[in-house]
């Protein structure tokens, strides 16, 4: 059973998933075909083997393209640029489809607290990107409306002001409760959101 | 509303009692460890989900030869009635409003209030600054709910200050960049907390000299100022002054100004009742305090608190006794009283008799 319980405490570790799942996920496991389980851990381990993140936006993408889907389309209109802290954000807003801009993914927030500073997520490349003759024009903040969002949209705001003094800045604020992950937001509101912004 | 009816299971030595009170004045009595602050505490806990001395844990509230305690208690208010059920283990403690196990703690704190006046409460005055900051933190959330959230706020970007300076004190120079932003953060919220003190003083300073006067023959003229580091009027000046602080704050890697350190100085006839008042003048000077409390909440909204006097008579001279008493019976809250004697007491109409004895409670 050794083997079982190694299962079970690997499973506990994702997130959401407290003891009593992990065990009801691991006998479910138990009961499935050998190439059933292949196959899921082969899909498992292919995410790192086959994933990086775009170097434009920092949005995960397959390791053989050279930038991700979003960044590539050329459809899309480039001047505007949304900046969320994760990918799931990014994705919640594409699932509403709305939006037919750019991304910035920082993955993360600063977080003194938590130790999280300013080289720790992607800050630095969006400055870069807004640098000299930039495409872009307008840059609208989605992080969650926290103390830690505030603060680093603020930080970021003051260092992209230093670069280029011709870019709009802008925030989504209505719609958005106070202290909701923006994940969780109803698809609704978030396109309200980024229509609305201040 | 008041406190209707209480039963109380394997709380403390209290193992089994259902007892229905009056809406005026209670009066608890019986020997030394009977159980008098116990029953105190039943009603204290279910209205501030802790226990009366803060280090006390769960498991000290649970009777010795028991694994659990429950708390049922029934409110009215005018016809309807909120029915309370707090069961505690020791490991966790459960809120049952209105059968809802869900419901918003600082919501229901907001809705159900005490006041409670110990022996040690002498401490508010004598005690360090903590301790009047914590009396008036707990008396401003009874006026203003958000007041608490306000405090959460401030006290993480607080924390998120004090973790800045330390990693620039330690050479992070970038962090120089974020402490910029936190001090705009940390004057917002200081302000903010700063707003809701000054509103409360204002109309609490007055309630405070009236009720003071009236519990003293003494014209006493007391009165209260709230100290502060700052002009908090100015929002400039305060990111000034915050800024002109900021070498030795990174010195001492913690943020070393801001409403937590904010004091009330308690005057009576120019003097500071902490260095010059006799034990039983500052005792009637916090007695005062929370009672000019209860009056102010009364006078804002009328679900005012319960107050809870524990071993008041004891210090009090028979004068002071009289003018406390008569002053109670104006206030129109429901109160309860303990005490070793009932003789301690003034006889007043409105008044009811409950003794207790090795946990078993009697009307009298
Ligand atoms: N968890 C517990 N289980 C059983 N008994 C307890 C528990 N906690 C406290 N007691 C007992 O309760 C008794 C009564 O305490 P309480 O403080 O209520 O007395 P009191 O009537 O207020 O006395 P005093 O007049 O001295 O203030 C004490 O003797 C104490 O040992
Ligand atoms: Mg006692
Ligand atoms: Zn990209």
């Amino acid at each position: 059973m050794v083997i079982v319980e190694r299962l079970i405490n690997e499973l506990s570790k994702l997130p959401g998933i407290g003891r009593k799942s992990a065990m009801r996920l691991a006998f479910h496991l138990l009961n499935q075909s050998l190439d059933d389980l292949t196959d899921l851990s082969k899909a498992i381990i292919e995410v790192p083997m086959n994933i990086k993140e775009c170097d434009i936006c920092h949005n995960f993408m397959d390791k053989k393209d050279n930038v991700c889907s979003i960044c590539s389309d050329n459809k899309r209109n480039k001047e505007k640029v949304v900046v969320i802290s994760t990918v799931q954000d990014l994705m919640a807003i594409e699932e509403v489809g709305h939006y037919r801009g750019q991304y910035h993914v920082l993955h993360g927030l600063i977080s003194p607290l938590k130790g999280i500073g300013i080289d720790d997520i992607r800050l630095d490349s969006l400055v870069e990107r807004v640098k000299g003759e930039s495409e872009i024009k307008e840059i609208i903040f989605a992080l969650t409306p926290n103390t830690d969002g505030e603060t680093t949209s603020i930080y970021l705001k003051n260092s992209i002001q230093k670069v280029n003094n011709n870019i709009k800045i802008t925030q989504i604020a209505k719609g958005v409760p106070i202290g909701s992950e923006i994940e969780y937001v109803d698809k609704m509101t978030l396109m309200k959101a980024i229509e609305n912004r201040t | 509303m008041f406190l209707k009816n209480i039963k109380i299971n394997n709380f403390r030595n209290i193992q089994n009692e259902d007892i229905n009170f009056s809406k005026n004045i209670n009066i608890i009595y019986g020997d030394n460890g009977n159980g008098k602050t116990n029953l105190l505490e039943s009603i204290y806990y279910t209205t501030s989900l802790k226990p009366i001395k803060k280090k006390h844990k769960l498991i000290h509230l649970i009777n010795e030869n028991s694994k659990a305690s429950i708390i049922k208690s029934t409110f009215e208010n005018n016809d309807y009635k909120e029915i309370i059920k707090i069961a505690i283990t020791p490991e966790k403690k459960a809120l049952i409003y209105n059968q809802n196990n869900n419901t918003n703690i600082q919501s229901y704190l907001h809705k159900f209030k005490s006041v409670l006046f110990t022996p040690d409460d002498l401490m508010i005055i004598k005690g360090e600054p903590q301790k009047r900051r914590d009396f008036f933190n707990k008396a401003i959330f009874h006026l203003n709910q958000y007041y608490y959230s306000n405090l959460i706020e401030y006290n993480k970007i607080l924390k998120t200050r004090n973790k800045i300076l330390k990693d620039i004190a330690e050479g992070d120079k970038r962090q120089l960049a974020i402490l910029e932003i936190i001090n705009e953060q940390f004057t917002d919220i200081s302000l903010k907390i700063y707003q809701n003190r000054i509103n409360y003083l204002i109309n609490y300073i007055p309630i405070l000299i009236n009720t003071v006067n009236q519990l003293s023959k003494k014209d006493f003229l007391p009165y209260l100022i709230y100290k502060t580091d700052f002009n908090y009027k100015n929002r400039d000046d305060f990111l000034s002054k915050l800024k002109s602080k900021q070498k030795r704050e990174i010195l001492y890697k913690r943020t070393l100004t801001g409403p937590h350190f904010d004091d009330y100085k308690i005057i009576t006839n120019d003097k500071e009742i902490k260095f010059f008042g006799s034990q039983g003048e500052i005792r009637l000077f916090t007695l005062a305090m929370k009672i000019a409390h209860i009056i102010y909440v009364k006078e804002t909204t009328n679900n005012y608190p319960i107050l809870l006097l524990d071993d008041i008579s004891s210090e009090l001279d028979s004068n002071r006794k009289e003018f406390l008493f008569n002053f109670l019976k104006t206030i129109d809250s429901q109160i309860f009283i303990t005490t070793t004697a009932i003789n301690h007491i003034p006889k007043l109409e409105n008044m009811d008799f409950l003794e207790i004895k090795n946990g078993k409670t009697n009307w009298k």
